[in-house]
């Protein structure tokens, strides 16, 4: 089905209700900046709507929403920092961190808030497959299995990944 | 160590599930671009223009790989004027490439 006729449908209104807290959380996490996170969740569907047809019906859509949505923060990713590279990006540092709600920042100790940013670092440091691996695992808390089958590894390369990003994290 | 971790990674999830709640309209955003984007959108024309726009970006790096680019006109006294190729710097061409390195390290 072409976007346009996809797009006219109800079945587009459905889609975006159905997955768009998914698909945006895992931007968030990967992005950590709200405005970011919503471009790159715009470009997940968009790139989901240009294969539709390959997409109604599967049984397994989860996965292939995840697998859309992982790539479309990546690549998002990947922009950045080329515009941070050649200095295009005027916000630099400045950009809000996620949660950066004035009632939620009161209630967070200090202490708190410099464990996050050890966690943050942690997460930095992780490669893209344990990252992947890692976010799926321990925030989406699917079960091995499914995350092998959205990654296309194995069972035990998914349990090494998420073993390897955790290691990273208490390294940090 | 390992509760800690674990603490942590809750809190940040939690970070993560309050700021998709404050994006409230999110949804319908997404749902009025997509079909905005779908009604203005020229398949065709948007993917010749890709494959312009690589062929270019290709023929430029081809000739920076060969240290040549196109210089400026000359007119021999003879009469038909040509197009010369004037040497690249070897120095900005390796410039170049590191910076592909680099692109390559963060994809990691």
């Amino acid at each position: 089905m072409e976007p346009s006729k996809a797009a006219a449908g109800a079945d587009v209104k459905d889609l975006v209700e159905k997955h768009w807290r998914r698909v945006y959380k895992l931007c968030l996490f990967y992005l950590r900046d709200p405005q970011d996170a919503e471009e790159a969740t715009q470009q997940a569907f968009e790139n989901i709507l240009k294969k539709y047809s390959q997409f109604q019906g599967r049984s397994d859509s989860y996965t292939w929403v995840y697998r859309v949505a992982v790539n479309a923060a990546l690549d998002k990713l990947r922009r950045r920092k080329i515009v941070r590279w050649l200095g295009l990006d005027q916000a630099g540092d400045l950009r809000a961190p996620v949660a950066s709600d004035p009632a939620v920042e009161m209630e967070r100790h200090e202490e708190e808030r410099e464990k996050l940013d050890c966690l943050q670092a942690g997460i930095a440091r992780m490669s893209a497959r344990e990252k992947k691996a890692f976010y799926l695992f321990h925030y989406e808390q699917l079960p091995q299995k499914e995350i092998a089958a959205i990654m296309r590894v194995s069972v035990s390369a998914v349990e090494s990944l998420v073993h390897k990003a955790v290691n990273k994290i208490r390294k940090t | 160590m390992k509760n800690e971790i674990e603490s942590l990674i809750r809190l940040d999830k939690q970070d993560l599930e309050k700021q998709v709640d404050l994006d409230l309209f999110l949804p319908q955003r997404l749902l009025a671009r997509l079909q905005a984007r779908s009604s203005r959108q020229a398949p065709a024309a948007r993917k010749l223009a890709w494959a312009a726009a690589y062929g270019l970006a290709i023929a430029l790096l081809a000739l920076i790989h060969l240290q040549w680019l196109p210089g400026p006109a000359f007119k021999p006294s003879s009469g038909s004027s040509v197009v010369t190729l004037t040497p690249f710097p070897k120095e900005l061409r390796n410039t170049i490439y590191r910076s592909f390195i680099e692109v390559a390290k963060w994809e990691k």
